[in-house]
C-alpha cells in the first residue's frame, strides 16, 4: 500500500465521518470516555499497594495504553474486523482484483478517524501522569519507549490478524476480534502484576504487556533491551505474510 | 395472557434452532465473555501476593470476580440494534400487522440465547474456577440462592428495558450506535461487571449504592455473597418501575411518529 494510496483512504475515511457529524462526535466521546473510564480500575489497584507502582504512573500506562490502542483502533482494527466478511461474503474478490498488495490493504483500507481522540486525551494523561510522577526520562529514554510501544503496537497487530485470518479456515470466527479486544486489554495493567506464565504470555505471545507496561518501565529505567524483540517481531512478520499466504489459498469467491 | 406464554415458547424453541447453527460462534463469544474477570484475577492476585491490601476478602474477589461473566451473560440483551434497525429500515411494519408484539420475538430471541449460551460458558467458568479453587467460596445456604434468583431476574429484565429505551431512539435518530456505546460505557464500569463496586473509594460508596446500572449485575452478585441489605431489594424494585416506565412510555410515543417507511 502506497503512502499516496493511504492518504487517499485516510481522505475518505475523514469524509465519510463528516458525512454523520454528530454520530462521529459521540463516538470520539465515547472512545476518550473509554480511556477516562479505563483507568479507574488500574487506580483502583495501585491504590491497593504492593508494589511500587504509584496511581501518577499508572496513569502513565493507561496513557500511553491509549495512545496505542487509539491508533490500533482507527487503523488497525476496522480492517481486521471485516476479515470475516470478506471471506464469508465474497467481498475479498474486489481486493484480490485490485493492482496493490492485497494483504496490507486488506489491513489497512478502512479507517475510524474519531477513534484518533483517544490518542490525544492518551497523550494529555502521559504528560500529566509523568508530571505528577516526576518522572523526566531523558530523549534517549523516550526513543526507546516509543520503540518499545512501536513494537507492541506492531506485535499485537500481528497477532490480531492471523486471529482475523481464522475466517479462511473456521465458520463463525467473527467473535475472534472480540477475545482479542479482550486479551488487549491486560496491556493496561503494569506488568509486574501479572507474575510467572501470565507475565511470559503478555510478553511474547499475546505481546499486550509491550503496549504501554513495558514502554513505561523503560521510562522510569528498568526496561527489557530491545535486541531480542526486532527479530521476534521479524519472525512474527514473516509468519504473519505466509499464514495470509496459505489462508487466502483456501478462498473461494463465495460471491461468483 | 396464556395466548402470549404460549407464542414465547413457540419463539423462543425456534431461535434456539436457529441459533444451534452458530454454536461455535456463541462458544468464542464466552471465550471473550470470561476474558475481562479472568485478566482481573490474576491482576488482583498478583497484587495481594505482593502485598496489596483490597478493601474485601481475597474470597470474596475471587468468588465475585468467578461468578461475574455468568450474571453478566445471565443479565444481557443484545436487543438495541436489532430494534434500533428494524425501526429504521422498516421491519417493524410487519410485526405491527401482526398480533404479536415485536418485544416477544426480541425476548424469545434473548431467551434462546440466554439458554445456549448458558451451557456454554460454564465450562470456561468451570476452569476459571478450579485454577482459583483455594479463594473460590461458593454460598451453601439455599436461602441465599433463592433470593439470588428474583435479584436475577429483574436484574435481566431492566437489561431488556434499558436496551428498548435505547433501541426506541431510532424513531427519532439514523443511528443509535454511538449512545448505544455510551451506554455500555457507563455500564460497563458502574455495574460492577469490569470491577466489584466493593472496591471503589468509600467515598463513592453512597453514589454507586443507588446509581441503576449497579441493579444490573452488581446486585445480584452481592445478595448471592451475603453483603447486601434489605433496602436494596426496594432500590431495586423502585430503579425497576423507573426504566420499564421509562421503556414503555419512549416506545408508545416513538410508536405515534413511525412513519413505516423505512430508510
Amino acid at each position: 500500500m502506497t503512502p499516496r494510496l493511504f492518504w487517499a483512504c485516510l481522505q475518505q475515511a475523514i469524509r465519510r465521518d463528516l458525512q454523520f457529524r454528530s454520530q462521529t462526535a459521540i463516538n470520539a466521546f465515547s472512545s476518550i470516555g473509554d480511556l477516562v473510564l479505563g483507568v479507574v480500575p488500574v487506580l483502583i489497584i495501585t491504590g491497593s499497594g504492593g508494589t511500587a507502582w504509584t496511581g501518577p504512573l499508572a496513569v502513565v500506562v493507561v496513557g500511553i495504553f491509549g495512545i496505542s490502542t487509539g491508533l490500533m483502533d482507527c487503523f488497525v482494527k476496522p480492517n481486521l474486523a471485516k476479515m470475516h466478511g470478506y471471506v464469508r461474503q465474497g467481498d475479498l474478490d474486489l481486493i484480490l482484483i485490485r493492482p496493490v498488495n492485497a494483504q496490507l490493504f486488506a489491513t489497512l483500507r478502512w479507517m475510524e478517524p474519531a477513534e484518533l481522540g483517544r490518542v490525544l486525551s492518551g497523550a494529555a494523561m502521559v504528560a500529566v501522569g509523568l508530571h505528577l510522577a516526576d518522572v523526566r526520562p531523558d530523549a534517549g529514554l523516550v526513543l526507546q519507549a516509543v520503540a518499545w510501544a512501536a513494537i507492541g503496537f506492531a506485535g499485537f497487530s500481528l497477532l490480531w490478524a492471523n486471529l482475523a485470518y481464522s475466517a479462511f479456515w473456521f465458520e463463525s470466527a467473527d467473535p475472534v476480534n472480540e477475545i482479542a479486544a479482550q486479551l488487549r486489554e491486560a496491556g493496561k495493567y503494569p506488568i509486574t502484576y501479572f507474575t510467572g506464565a501470565a507475565r511470559l504470555v503478555l510478553m511474547t505471545l499475546v505481546p499486550a504487556g509491550l503496549v504501554a507496561a513495558v514502554p513505561v518501565e523503560t521510562l522510569t529505567g528498568t526496561a527489557s533491551p530491545l535486541l531480542l524483540a526486532l527479530p521476534a517481531l521479524a519472525a512474527g512478520l514473516v509468519l504473519t505474510k505466509l499464514h495470509w499466504h496459505l489462508a487466502s489459498r483456501r478462498y473461494s469467491s463465495a460471491s461468483s | 395472557m396464556t395466548r402470549q406464554l404460549r407464542l414465547l415458547r413457540i419463539l423462543t424453541v425456534q431461535e434456539v434452532r436457529m441459533m444451534m447453527n452458530h454454536r461455535w460462534w456463541l462458544f468464542l463469544l464466552q471465550i471473550a465473555n470470561v476474558l475481562p474477570p479472568a485478566i482481573a484475577l490474576l491482576v488482583w492476585h498478583g497484587a495481594i501476593d505482593q502485598g496489596a491490601n483490597p478493601p474485601v476478602s481475597t474470597t470474596y474477589l475471587t468468588s465475585y470476580l468467578v461468578l461475574v461473566s455468568v450474571v453478566s451473560m445471565v443479565t444481557s440483551s443484545w436487543t438495541s440494534g436489532f430494534l434500533a434497525a428494524s425501526i429504521r429500515l422498516g421491519g417493524l411494519n410487519s410485526w405491527l400487522v401482526r398480533p404479536c408484539s415485536t418485544h416477544l420475538s426480541h425476548l424469545a430471541n434473548n431467551s434462546a440465547e440466554k439458554f445456549l449460551k448458558l451451557g456454554l460458558l460454564v465450562p470456561p467458568v468451570v476452569v476459571l474456577g478450579l485454577i482459583f479453587r483455594d479463594d473460590l467460596r461458593l454460598p451453601g445456604e439455599p436461602g441465599r440462592w433463592l433470593l439470588f434468583l428474583p435479584a436475577l431476574i429483574m436484574a435481566a429484565a431492566m437489561t431488556f428495558a434499558f436496551d428498548i429505551l435505547i433501541g426506541s431512539l431510532a424513531f427519532w435518530m439514523e443511528d443509535i450506535a454511538a449512545v448505544d456505546r455510551l451506554r455500555y460505557l457507563l455500564a460497563r464500569l458502574l455495574s460492577g461487571g469490569l470491577v466489584p463496586l466493593a472496591l471503589f473509594p468509600a467515598v463513592f460508596q453512597p453514589f454507586l449504592d443507588a446509581q441503576p446500572f449497579r441493579f444490573l449485575i452488581s446486585f445480584p452478585l452481592e445478595v448471592l455473597l451475603g453483603t447486601t441489605r434489605a433496602i436494596d431489594y426496594a432500590y431495586q424494585a423502585g430503579w425497576f418501575v423507573v426504566v420499564v416506565g421509562g421503556a414503555v412510555l419512549v416506545w408508545r410515543r416513538g410508536l405515534r411518529d413511525y412513519q413505516g417507511a423505512g430508510a
